[in-house]
């Protein structure tokens, strides 16, 4: 069994945690200079929160549940057989930003909010997993911002700067390019052209050949605060937009700079 | 009695640009019966800052540009400039040969 059938993610010590840390510390360290808040949030996501962002519809072929046994007194192989699942009301979290929006959900801001947070991410990636490519596990950071249309505008570009100085700080070349996200449905595809005439979604990529996405920029519009209830004070709902640095692929961007796929 | 001066035949990327606006200002509206406030679109309107076209109509635009041309939209001219009104898509799109 190779490793990435034993592990989602990288066992991590010594030297390769130590990198792993820095890796971290440095976006931290520049999201808590930008004036962002820190946040810990949860591995597990409500499945009512995920429905709430759509991402059921946009996503549903990347999620994973948490199932519980129905009847857990039934014969060990026949445990987490599919009729003896419970229906279930927890996902695994496949992006930090999500548990943002439910924190603020139906609360009204008085002014722009801006957190960073840290968590273990889970997509259902079919294609050939990689550590440091593609993992099933793996953990990103993100910085999120709620506010107005305009605040985010201000924002996002010196946001872009800091990434490409967090970059440069860590030795990695990279450059942006207009990305989409992997939509499911014939209609979610349509949201794919959209974002990529609208330029909403934007990607790091490490300056290879082989592309690799480290970190992106992505704008929501008045998505999140409509499905989420957000307003501000003039009772409209707030833009939103993140920052995501997949902290896996950064880290294999410091430490194996031709990232080549593992033997 | 003839005219004195013939009109002159409509280019390629004219009959494109007319059959573009037919196509969003009636066709579209009874394929896409989402509920959304009607415009009349002139080759100039700006057809996504007024939400004209949202995910599903896009589509609808996609498939018309590609079946008009009888070529795939290459993806490196899926952006705005190339798409903002049925004046931009017509002069990169309209044409005889491959833009």
């Amino acid at each position: 069994m190779s490793p990435v059938e034993q592990c989602a993610a990288p066992i991590r010590q010594h030297s390769a945690l130590k990198e792993f840390e820095v890796t971290d510390a440095c976006i931290r360290s520049m999201a808590l200079a930008q004036g962002a808040q820190e946040a810990a949030y949860p591995a597990l996501i409500a499945r009512d929160v995920l429905c709430a962002a759509e991402y059921d519809r946009a996503f549903p072929h990347l999620l994973l549940a948490a199932a519980a046994a129905r009847n857990p007194e039934v014969a060990p192989d026949d445990l987490f057989r599919l009729d003896n699942l419970q229906n279930p009301a927890w996902f695994l979290s496949p992006a930090v930003c999500y548990h943002t929006y439910a924190q603020f959900a139906g609360r009204t801001l008085v002014g722009p909010v801006l957190i960073t947070a840290r968590g273990k991410c889970f997509r259902n990636e079919g294609r050939e997993l990689s550590f440091g490519r593609r993992q099933i596990e793996f953990e990103m950071r993100e910085i999120v911002l709620l506010g107005s249309g305009a605040w985010i505008e201000e924002r996002l570009p010196q946001l872009q700067d800091e990434v490409e100085a967090v970059a440069a700080e860590l030795g990695i070349m990279g450059r942006w390019q207009v990305a989409e996200d992997p939509f499911f449905l014939p209609r979610a595809q349509g949201k794919a052209l959209l974002q990529r005439l609208l330029a909403t979604k934007s990607e790091y990529c490490l300056d290879h050949p082989d592309t690799l996405a480290l970190a992106s920029i992505n704008r929501h519009g008045a998505f999140f605060g409509e499905r989420f209830r957000i307003f501000n004070l003039e009772r409209s709902p707030v833009h939103s937009a993140c920052v995501a640095f997949g902290l896996d692929r950064w880290t294999a961007a410091r430490t194996r700079p031709l990232l080549s796929e593992p033997s | 009695m003839r005219a004195l001066i013939e009109p002159k035949p409509l280019t390629h990327r004219e009959r494109f640009r007319t059959a573009l606006l037919d196509f969003i200002n009636n066709a579209l509206p009874e394929l896409d019966r989402s509920p959304r406030q009607q415009w009349r679109v002139e080759p100039d309107t700006p057809l996504f800052e007024t939400g004209l076209i949202d995910s599903l109509a896009i589509l609808h635009l996609m498939a018309f540009v590609e079946q008009f041309t009888g070529r795939p939209v290459p993806p490196r001219l899926v952006v705005m400039n190339h798409f903002r009104t049925v004046q931009a898509i017509a002069e990169t799109f309209g044409l005889e040969e491959e833009p």
